[in-house]
């Protein structure tokens, strides 16, 4: 484990009230993205982190939603991350769509599997 | 010689607690557990302090995927542990140990759970145990019901084994060469759409409970192993010959009729699959010498394969031994006993040998707190 | 490959501890495929306030989503803990 002290050099940090942020970097295209979750309101239960499209089509209630954030500062960080999985995965999804070529399917195979597991681990339990 | 599991009673304590998290496929469960100082036995029982699970249900005629499954276990692990620890009015200091699944089961749930533990366990300070989730079972079904060295049936939607204790690890005798029993009959569920809720298992005994006519299907036991997915393959085919033909929606006064064919084949599946287990089950009796049989695992609870195994033992004169519902299915106490038992035995998991694994054989595990 | 997508994620914590505790937590668990993804961290303190900084890197976006996604996942269930215990 690094523990650094950033001197000077944390402009990135500057004027941000301790929430949570990711910045994007795609060295070929030359890209900087900043992620910010903004002001909020903030929820635990995102628009990315539901249940599987098969499962929503087959139109069952979602029992399985997070709990809610306490009146915290860690159940608010909880709330931002949440914002932050969103946005994260509505803009990197945007960024697929338009530049969708080269190995796709190769990419799909690794999104299941770490998702799914492996094949041989496909088998339900009882 | 007997074993020590008493060099490790933390000064000032009396007794040891662990707390167990579960989660290697679709049941989350979190257990909480008291080991008394001493050999367990009659007089001295592990005490069950706490015992919650929570279900992945997934819509009628679907199978779960890891990746709901695992979303499941997040979202509900921390509410279980509270809900836990509450029931057994236990705070963390209570805790010696934190004992996980490490395998085997389905990568995405597995992890979710780890994270928890390892979270608690950096919190806390209290150390982790990683448990072989079919050490588990057998371990817990032991404990439950006294069976002292017998031939376990292990068999659940993941797994089917007979397994024979020697030498300080649980030996497999015999198993499934391709899919588990109890898969197969969840896939059966699915062909004819009966509901998951409980689970579609006890849906497919009580179906048949009702059937009568048995239906000839194939006999694939090889050696001390079995088979199962040609049987499946060839009910499929049965089924969907009579009921899923498009086009050829069951008309209103054929509906009773095909109740009683889902019903028959339902019983036929059973009969068939469970004849098999008998027979490599007492095959393994015979080659151990024992006359005790423990059946572990979800399909455990079948009170028909509960039945036709103990006629077969009886015939032997031995006894059967099997567990209810909160104790053959998924459960966290089991992860606990068996944990606590490591760790009384001086095992701890590092946090970097926390990392689950989805194929963990269950005679991997050194089972060091047996020595008979 | 190279890697040529790239996420940086800041997660601020009060306590040095809890920053600490999720970077133990998070980095034990190997990456599934080394040759298609990298993942490294780093704590600092700034501005009153102990960063979580988990460097992302991978060889499409469409991996690095799913890397990135799977993380924070993790991240909530930690915090969570935190907050409940």
């Amino acid at each position: 484990m690094t523990v650094l002290n950033k001197g000077d050099n944390n402009d990135d940090l500057n004027g941000i009230e301790n929430r949570p942020f990711a910045i994007y970097y795609n060295i070929g295209e030359a890209i900087e993205k900043r992620i910010e979750v903004g002001d909020g309101p903030h929820f635990t239960k995102g628009k990315t982190s539901g249940p599987s499209d098969f499962v929503l089509k087959a139109g069952i209630k979602d029992k399985d939603k997070p709990s809610e954030a306490k009146d915290s500062c860690l159940g608010k960080l909880r709330s931002e991350l949440t914002t932050l999985q969103d946005k994260i995965n509505v803009y990197l999804t945007e960024r697929m769509a338009s530049n969708s070529s080269g190995n796709n399917n190769e990419e799909a195979k690794f999104e299941k599997e770490i998702l799914d597991g492996t094949a041989e681990d496909d088998e339900d339990e009882y | 010689m007997v074993v020590d599991l008493d060099q490790h009673l933390k000064p000032g304590k009396s007794s040891y607690v662990a707390i167990g998290l579960e989660g290697s496929a679709n049941k989350l469960g979190v257990g909480l557990i008291r080991h008394h100082p001493g050999q367990l036995s009659l007089s001295n029982r592990a005490e069950v302090l706490a015992n919650i699970r929570d279900t992945y249900i997934t819509p009628p005629g679907e199978g779960f995927l890891p990746r709901d499954t695992a979303r499941h276990h997040r979202n509900w692990v921390v509410r279980l542990i509270k809900q836990a620890l509450d029931e057994a009015r236990l705070g963390k200091d209570d805790i010696d140990v934190i004992c996980f699944t490490k395998g085997p089961g389905m990568g995405a749930p597995l992890q979710s759970v780890v994270i928890a533990a390892r979270t608690l366990s950096l919190l806390w300070d209290i150390p982790l145990v990683g448990v072989n989730h079919c050490i588990g079972h057998i371990e817990m079904g032991r404990e439950i019901t006294g069976a002292h060295n017998p031939v376990v049936l292990y068999v659940s939607g993941g797994n089917t084994q007979v397994i024979a204790y020697s030498k300080q690890k649980y030996r497999i005798f015999g198993e499934t060469l391709d899919i588990a029993i109890g898969n197969c009959l969840d896939r059966f569920a699915r062909t004819l759409e009966i509901s998951n809720d409980p689970s579609p298992g006890y849906n497919i005994e009580q179906l048949a409970k009702k059937g009568k006519h048995f239906v000839e299907l194939p006999y694939t036991v090889k050696g001390m192993d079995l088979s199962m997915s040609g049987i499946l393959a060839y009910i499929d085919e049965i089924a969907n010959t009579l009921f899923n033909k498009k086009n050829a929606k069951p008309l209103q006064n054929e509906e009773g009729k095909n109740k009683n064919k889902k019903n028959n084949l339902c019983f036929s599946l059973q009969e068939c699959l469970f004849s098999m287990l008998v027979e490599i089950t007492e095959r393994a009796m015979a080659h151990v010498n024992s006359n005790e049989v423990l059946i572990v695992g979800g399909v455990g609870c079948n009170e028909r394969l509960q039945e036709m195994m103990k006629i077969m033992v009886s015939d032997r004169n031995g006894s059967i031994f099997a567990t209810d519902e909160r104790f053959c299915i998924d459960n966290g106490i089991m992860i606990a006993h068996a944990g606590l038992l490591s760790y009384r035995m001086g095992d701890t998991t590092s946090l970097e040998d926390t990392v689950c694994t989805q194929q963990y054989r269950t005679d991997q595990v050194l089972v060091k707190w047996r020595d008979d | 490959m190279s890697f040529t997508s790239s996420l940086t994620l800041n997660i601020p914590f009060q306590l040095q501890n809890q920053a600490s505790i999720a970077l133990k937590t998070l980095s034990v668990d190997p990456i599934l495929r080394p040759d298609d993804a990298k993942v490294s961290y780093l704590i600092s303190y700034i501005s009153n306030c102990h960063y979580l900084h988990i460097d992302l890197y991978a060889i499409s976006d469409r991996v690095l989503r799913v890397l990135a996604n799977n993380i924070i996942a993790s991240l909530k269930t930690i915090v969570e803990c935190f907050d409940e215990f």
